[in-house]
């Protein structure tokens, strides 16, 4: 469903600033089938704001609303949400394992969809375009942004960024390299990695 | 207030200064008042998204602007924020009067295209601008007074 990354400001070597490092490594699974080894400094945290945790069917119904939007929907020339975009949306969604909670999805005036997911002091944003995509991940004061070519696989950079945020599900462990943020077995022929 | 004089309203719009930005879907606000950076985003092909300036005009004022505007949608209230909370993200606000005394503009450095996502660090910034702003909602949106809180 999706790929096709470029990813940059990464400094994941560098210790938090605040924190100290975790000695810890957690077991994570991606949504591929292909679990990970997260990065030891990467504290997941499972604290999920449950009042704000909208189920799959719900977040799907409030896609069906978003499809309605006429022109103009915000008073100020927004544009409809483009049907790629929802369908985007909707084959991420129905990707998803059932233990990573359902995304806030709104529309953007240009015509896009965003969905973020909140877990402590870490944010994931994603905003998906008919084409392509665009996203940052807030973490532990650090900030990686990516954007790349929708294709038939979750970008690698959300895929990971889920799966640190949200540890609950668990596989066989295979290791990512930490500095690139490049997960084994992902195709590289669709993957464009630049670490800034 | 100074809406019918000029005179008595500096061009340039100060940091401390409160813009109110009138809202007309809920899909702007989460469940639980958070405002979506979407709120914030001028529609494709601009870089332009309209705002009243609090120092001239009075919250009636403002909802009176709000409900000349055309909409299929029924006024809600207003996402207010700070001048300098604007230029803390790297955009702009500048007065334009030229569309009526109080009215200005927060400008981004970024056009957004149709159906194209923005740049992630400019979603970052429009996030932390949301994030920074205060949903007042109104509410008696069908009066044509103003009965909600301060903004």
């Amino acid at each position: 469903m999706f790929a096709g990354l470029l990813i940059s400001h990464i400094d994941l070597e560098a210790p938090l600033p605040g924190h100290q490092i975790c000695e810890y490594e957690t077991v994570t699974t991606g949504f591929l089938g292909k679990p990970l080894l997260c990065p030891r400094h990467f504290k997941p945290s499972v604290a999920v704001s449950l009042e704000k945790t909208e189920t799959r069917a719900g977040v799907l119904a409030r896609l069906h609303e978003i499809s309605k939007l006429g022109s103009n929907w915000d008073a100020y020339a927004a544009e409809p949400v483009d049907g790629t975009c929802l369908a985007n949306a909707r084959n991420l969604l129905t990707a998803l394992p059932e233990s990573i909670p359902s995304p806030e999805v709104f529309p953007n005036p240009n015509g896009t969809l965003t969905l973020d997911w909140e877990s402590g002091d870490q944010v994931l944003s994603l905003e998906l375009g008919a084409q392509r995509f665009s996203s940052f991940w807030q973490s532990h004061h650090r900030t990686t942004t990516a954007e790349g070519e929708i294709t038939q696989e979750i970008p690698t950079f959300v895929d990971i960024a889920l799966r640190v945020m949200f540890p609950d599900v668990a596989d066989a462990p295979e290791r990512y390299d930490e500095r690139t943020l490049d997960v084994p077995g992902q195709s590289r022929s669709t993957t464009s990695l630049r670490v800034g | 207030m100074c809406q019918d004089n000029p005179d008595l309203l500096p061009l340039y719009v100060s940091d401390e200064e409160k813009l109110a930005r009138a809202l007309f879907h809920p899909f702007h606000i989460s469940r639980s008042g958070k405002l979506y950076s979407g709120a914030f985003k001028a529609p494709a092909g601009r870089n332009d998204v309209s705002v009243n300036r609090l120092r001239a005009l009075s919250p009636a004022a403002c909802k009176q602007r709000a409900k000349a505007i055309r909409s299929p949608g029924e006024f809600m209230g207003f996402a207010v924020l700070s001048a300098r909370a604007v230029r803390d993200c790297a955009s702009e606000v500048v007065d334009s009067r030229n569309v009526y005394l109080g009215h200005a503009d927060i400008v981004h450095e970024v056009i957004l295209h149709k159906g194209e996502p923005a740049p992630p660090e400019f979603n970052l910034r429009l996030k932390r601008m949301a994030a920074s702003a205060r949903y007042v909602p109104d509410p008696n949106p069908g009066s044509e007074q103003w009965s909600g809180g301060a903004p």
